[in-house]
């Protein structure tokens, strides 16, 4: 829970989004997120988006988590 | 365990210090902060604080709503635990949280045989209720902005009826 991840949206189905980080792809629910399209960033949390992300932030993001799991 | 032996080993602790004086020294006052409750605590418990330079100063983070969560709530918890029939589902760092009585903890009861699994999400919850219609599926509700309004959430498309929710109400 600690720990929130930027994804990207492949797919959408209902409340349902096919997103990608890492290589790895996980279903993920936008219920929250009601303007959400294929190709948008988001903030993904305990199953949920909760936030939409410019590319930048999230790629930013990313690299940032990257730099952290280097560190450990 | 490891941990013990690597980590809590006073004969190590003043040359540790040593070397936390000697690179203060050089780089200038440094501040230092914990965003886990669990490390609040951790560091109060060791008095940390009173044997570090000067220089080396600890600040208090935010915390979650897993680390804060009081510990009476978390015996009640471990409670449940022991009842036949319940599975207890929750966020896997919840797990490690103790309760009033040092290091008793979800992944202690595990071990000791109580049905406990770890869930990515509320709906991971719903989808482990669905395939043990014969357990009383218990899911740990805790969260605060960003998590609490998914666990609501997911009552509005009916969960199965063996499916619980232990809602975590913090003022």
């Amino acid at each position: 829970m600690c720990l929130a991840m930027p994804m990207k949206i492949l797919s959408i189905d209902g409340t349902l989004a096919r997103c990608e980080a890492g290589g790895l792809t996980q279903e993920i629910r936008i219920d929250f997120i009601t303007d959400a399209k294929p190709g948008d960033y988001v903030m993904v949390h305990a199953g949920f988006a909760i936030e939409k992300m410019s590319e930048k932030e999230a790629l930013e993001n990313m690299e940032l988590l990257e730099e952290i799991k280097h560190a450990l | 365990m490891l941990c013990d032996s690597y980590f809590k080993n006073p004969k190590d602790a003043p040359l540790l210090l040593e070397k936390i004086r000697a690179c203060s020294e050089k780089s200038g006052p440094i501040r230092l902060m914990e965003i886990c409750g669990t490390h609040t605590m951790a560091i109060a418990r060791s008095g940390l604080k009173s044997v570090l330079p000067k220089q080396v100063e600890l600040l208090s983070g935010p915390g979650c709503p897993v680390c804060v969560t009081p510990s009476n709530m978390i015996d009640m918890i471990l409670q449940l635990s022991r009842q036949p029939g319940v599975m207890i589902t929750s966020y896997g760092d919840l797990l490690r949280v103790p309760g009033s009585v040092r290091g008793d903890c979800l992944l202690r009861r595990r071990a000791e045989g109580a049905d406990v699994e770890s869930v990515y999400s509320p709906m991971d919850a719903i989808k482990i209720a669905r395939e043990h219609p014969e357990k009383e599926v218990v899911f740990l509700g805790v969260g605060f902005e960003t998590t609490a309004p998914g666990t609501p959430h997911v009552f509005w498309k009916q969960p199965p009826k063996n499916w619980r929710t232990f809602l975590f109400c913090a003022f």
